[in-house]
């Protein structure tokens, strides 16, 4: 962890930002769980179809009476 | 159907819950929105028919439940210039509007109209509901600073929206609250960006909880040596230990009637008690995450959202045969 932000913006940046901006605090990026990329579940995807479908017919039957 | 909205964000508590739905055998359909920017899914939307086919599915007529948890795409809009990215950014904004007004009648967790709160106007409405709250300004010059400061005494700032990753290498920075102390503000200009400072309250001990349906989970953080101004910092920090905890009954009075008037029903609520044991409200975050208490507590939370949204699902599904 830093206590300044001198490293990322220069002195002219820094006084034209809100003030916490001064004081952040640094994290390896590995370790940030926000950044990871391998969530289990990303794509878009539809599930239990099976038993959707079963009850989709149902449904269309009790439409039929 | 339950709907699912997300984008590329690693989402630890998503996962938690889709295991669940899947354990549970419950119809839903995850949706990222990088998949529809990016043309893998295929997207036909008709705001006058209010019609929504995703994936060759009628979102319309299947759909009767929605958990938001984001829904933003990152990575469409990189590597392009300042300007092509404000126009993108305004392209996906109204489009997401417009997907969801077509499934405004639907059950949301939360409503999609309060996604994002406002941190210092939700202070204010928490207040008009009894809840105490701390002291809040936005000042912009160092001599209003020292006045608020001899007024009301130690400060800590924070972002009033939000601080995101800023990456530099293999290492990324963010903000926390943070205590405004002499050092600090002898290196501030004479004025400055207007930043947001609060009066710091001497915490006997932090409680997170977990909001959904008017019912809560909430966790004490007890901390022997606090060494940062923000609880977060010091949760790893082995003098830390979270425990279950019921809020007294008018505490949970007011939040609810509070929750209820902004019309959040589910949020991460920060609350703070201090040495006379009085409950400072902090702030709700709408898009909380939830596993980390609720693991430390065995709550279960994943698998109570889980089950709500299979009922309300089932529910509105009985209502339609």
């Amino acid at each position: 962890m830093r206590n300044n932000m001198r490293e990322l913006f220069d002195e002219e940046e820094i006084n034209r930002l809100p003030v916490f901006y001064r004081y952040m605090v640094e994290f390896k990026k590995e370790n940030v769980k926000e950044l990871r990329t391998d969530s289990k579940f990303s794509e878009s995807k539809s599930h239990q179809t099976d038993q959707y479908l079963v009850k989709d017919s149902i449904k269309s039957l009790l439409d039929l009476r | 159907m339950i709907l699912i909205l997300e984008d590329n964000t690693y989402d630890e508590s998503f996962d938690h819950v889709v295991d669940w739905l899947i354990h549970l055998k419950s119809r839903f359909y995850r949706l990222n929105i990088n998949d529809i920017i990016s043309g893998k899914i295929p997207l036909e939307l008709d705001n006058v028919e209010n019609k929504l086919i995703i994936d060759g599915i009628d979102f319309q007529s299947e759909v009767n439940v929605v958990w938001y948890r984001r829904f933003y795409p990152q990575h469409a809009i990189e590597n392009l210039t300042i300007q092509m990215r404000a126009d993108l950014r305004g392209e996906v904004n109204h489009l997401i509007e417009c997907i969801f007004s077509v499934l405004r009648n639907k059950k949301w967790y939360p409503d999609f109209s309060n996604i994002t709160v406002n941190k210092i106007l939700i202070l204010e409405k928490a207040a008009s509901f009894g809840l105490t709250v701390p002291k809040s300004y936005v000042v912009n010059n160092i001599t209003t600073l020292n006045e608020v400061r001899t007024r009301i005494g130690d400060l800590i700032m924070k972002p009033i929206n939000f601080c995101g990753y800023h990456s530099d290498g293999d290492k990324v920075s963010t903000a926390y609250t943070i205590k405004l102390d002499d050092h600090k503000i002898k290196e501030l200009e004479k004025s400055f960006f207007p930043t947001l400072v609060q009066q710091q309250i001497k915490a006997k001990f932090e409680i997170r909880s977990f909001y959904i349906d008017e019912a809560f989970y909430s966790t004490a953080i007890v901390c022997s040596e606090r060494q940062h101004s923000d609880i977060k910092l010091d949760v790893n920090s082995g003098n830390a230990n979270s425990v279950p905890f019921e809020l007294p009954s008018l505490i949970k009075e007011k939040l609810i009637e509070f929750m209820n008037d902004i019309d959040l029903n589910t949020g991460s609520i920060d609350l703070i008690v201090d040495q006379n044991d009085q409950f400072f409200f902090l702030e709700v975050n709408p898009i909380g995450q939830f596993i980390a208490p609720s693991n430390r507590c065995n709550f279960d939370i994943d698998m109570k959202i889980a089950q709500l949204l299979t009922y309300q699902d089932e529910k509105q599904y009985e209502r339609v045969i």
